[in-house]
């Protein structure tokens, strides 16, 4: 009884989180366990299904793809294609934080992965004005980080390739982010070519927040990892794939006057793609007695 | 229980889903970039048609210390179209479009002659037809539209040292003609000059008709900038003298009665009224009509007054913080409603201001791309961004 009121203490805090997460079919199938405690192999039971609770993070590249560009300018007298932003690929590095909850059966998990998700992504835009001179010439140059952080729930499907102490696994599934915050900073950089050599300085560095620049996010998930056991925890590391199918920025703010639209910084629709990078630690939550051994 | 729980979350997830509703004709700003580098664009009028918005612009020549035109044609969502320069020997468009059917006008000279000549826009915007017009060499310095659906035009004789009101038909026939002169004293004609050709020095110059059928015009009369108030008769029927070129009204909107919604300078000082009675029948003066002093409202502040519908009025100026501001008044009360802003990091000019039949509003004027390059630009605030504002 000692050692079953320590290992509650241990994971109160996760217990905490589990009635957060809503599961009250966990309860259930507790109450199920004890009536069937006494007749069945608490061992093989343990390997057969299992419900995990835990805690999730990592570190995420993201790479915005456009579907439809736009400018803040209307160009008069040249190509609207010379407006067109500059995109780094999966070079911004974001992060997600939140929890790990698995339900096991026979090789098979039901998972999601309920987590603060921030994306980084981060692109240029160049303009310049021309005269008649060699000294008529002015440029800028506007490097803007964004940053969005979503609410992700995920659900997915895993299944163990191997059911060891090391478990090798293979995942797939979807997930629905909502928008929680999200935050911009343009940095202006300049060009003067007055005294004929271009002469660079920076302007100004704006940041704002941004939330209602964008929406909610859906799209497709896969991925693959490996588990092991150790102590009364398992550990799981994976690697994982997000595509989104349509774009996450709210066109109705996009022409809207504001900081940014007032010297031509508007939002190309973009989507996201992403690649994740997580590590859990996650918990059992049936047969937490004298009996368990993590497998 | 497990099929509840599952059920209950997603309900919870997919009733947060609703996907946000875009009007792209609803609300935006739009600027329209030109890539060279000493040009700068001054507009001065705006309009629309079923299918474009039109910026009428000022353009620095080479040839002329007076400013050639330019229009600029953007569809219903502000999304460019097409610019137009004007040939370059008509210049100095009076400030405003006017609209009558599907047509727009405006009025210029010819650079040569000092005639002037009414121009017309197609509702295309791809025609600009020239009409001279039946008058002596004068500086076209207003027009607006009369009740009679024909247009009013403000000029100065510089022979007869006269401020000339004209009524016109849209085919450019003169109906209605009568000149007033500034009187003995010196000549106005290098302020009417410098208010074409120097930015600093432009003068608020307006005219219209009240809803009683008598005309107004904001010009010299007695060698002062006054409003003058006249049935086209020998006299004026009442004037509101300014002060030199230091005092006067800036623009002005009757309400009904001899009632309107004015703007008006005291040297550097603003006074403004959502409703007030004027005289118009004796002879006054415009600082009797300063209430108080509007301090956020720049020196040179270019002024226009809009209806908004028949329960507001929109009285709109520049401020000190280089942003155009919008008052809202109630137009039976004369009381102030609110206040709206444009312009947060870039300084914004206003030039325009145009009230849709959705309740939607559009502004025109400058702002200053990386600080230093003046761009024309149209923003549009919509009906329920409006009503937010109200």
């Amino acid at each position: 009884m000692k050692r079953r009121n320590l290992l509650f203490n241990r994971t109160k805090p996760f217990i905490f989180l589990l009635l957060i997460g809503m599961f009250s079919i966990s309860s259930a199938e507790g109450q199920t366990f004890f009536k069937k405690k006494k007749k069945r192999n608490l061992s093989e039971d343990f390997l057969k299904t299992q419900w995990w609770l835990g805690i999730r993070g990592g570190i995420n590249f993201t790479n915005a793809q456009p579907i439809t560009r736009y400018s803040g300018f209307n160009p008069i007298n040249y190509s609207e294609e010379s407006l067109e932003k500059e995109y780094k690929n999966f070079e911004n590095p974001g992060f997600q934080m939140g929890l790990d909850i698995t339900f096991y059966h026979a090789g098979f998990s039901i998972a999601t992965f309920p987590s603060f998700y921030i994306h980084n992504i981060g692109y240029e835009s160049n303009r310049q004005w021309e005269g008649e001179t060699e000294f008529d010439r002015y440029e800028t140059n506007y490097a803007v980080d964004q940053s969005i952080t979503f609410i992700d729930l995920p659900v997915a499907v895993k299944y163990d390739i191997l059911q060891h102490k090391v478990r090798p696994f293979v995942m797939a599934g979807a997930f629905y982010s909502f928008k929680f915050a999200s935050n911009k900073e343009v940095n202006i950089r300049e060009t003067d070519y007055a005294s004929g050599s271009p002469q660079s300085y920076d302007r100004a560095t704006l940041n704002l927040n941004n939330p209602e620049e964008f929406m909610n996010n859906w799209g497709v998930l896969g991925g693959a990892g490996v588990s092991f056991d150790f102590w009364n925890i398992r550990t799981i590391l994976d690697l994982q794939y997000r595509h989104s199918f349509r774009s996450v920025v709210n066109s109705s703010e996009r022409f809207k006057e504001s900081e940014f639209s007032a010297f031509g910084e508007v939002q190309d629709d973009y989507s996201l793609q992403n690649y994740s990078g997580s590590i859990s630690f996650v918990f059992p939550l049936r047969y937490i007695d004298s009996q368990f051994k993590a497998l | 229980m497990r099929q509840f729980s599952l059920i209950l979350i997603l309900v919870v997830i997919f009733s947060s889903c609703k996907e946000e509703e875009f009007d792209p004709e609803s609300a935006f700003l739009q600027i329209y970039d030109d890539n060279n580098y000493n040009v700068s664009y001054q507009p001065v009028g705006l309009g629309a048609s079923d299918s474009n918005i039109f910026m009428l612009a000022k353009r620095n020549l080479d040839v002329s210390a007076f400013s050639g035109i330019n229009l600029i044609v953007a569809d219903l969502q502000g999304k460019f179209k097409r610019e137009t320069q004007l040939e370059d020997h008509f210049v100095a468009p009076t400030n405003g479009l006017i609209k009558i059917g599907t047509t727009h006008y405006f009025v210029c000279m010819d650079r040569n002659s000092l005639r002037p000549y009414l121009a017309s826009i197609s509702s295309s915007g791809e025609q600009v037809n020239f009409s001279a017009l039946n008058l002596s060499a004068s500086y076209p310095l207003a027009a607006a539209k009369s009740r009679d659906n024909r247009i009013i035009l403000l000029s100065y004789n510089p022979e007869d040292k006269a401020s000339v009101l004209s009524e016109i038909d849209p085919d450019g026939t003169i109906i209605k003609h009568t000149q007033y002169s500034i009187g003995p004293g010196d000549d106005v004609l290098t302020a009417v000059v410098n208010h074409f050709t120097k930015r600093s020095d432009r003068l608020p110059f307006f005219c219209g008709q009240a809803p009683d059928g008598s005309y107004y015009f904001n010009g010299f009369y007695n060698y002062t900038l006054s409003l003058v108030f006249t049935g086209f008769g020998e006299n004026p029927t009442g004037v509101i003298q300014g002060q030199g070129l230091n005092a006067g009204m800036k623009s002005l909107l009757p309400i009904g009665g001899n009632n309107f919604a004015f703007i008006g300078f005291q040297f550097s000082d603003h006074f403004i009224s959502g409703n007030l009675a004027l005289s118009t029948s004796d002879i006054t003066s415009s600082v009797n009509y300063f209430n108080r002093n509007i301090p956020e409202i720049s020196e040179k502040a270019n002024s226009k007054i809009a209806a908004y519908n028949a329960e507001i009025t929109i009285i709109a100026s520049e401020t000190e913080g280089r942003q155009v501001v919008l008052y809202f008044y109630d137009t039976t009360t004369g009381s102030l409603l609110s206040t709206y802003y444009i312009g947060t990091l870039n300084p914004f000019t206003l030039a325009d201001i145009l009230v849709f039949e959705d309740g939607s509003i559009a502004v025109t004027g400058t702002t200053f791309l990386a600080g230093r390059f003046e761009r024309v630009y149209l923003m549009k605030i919509s009906k329920d961004q409006v009503l937010e504002i109200l």
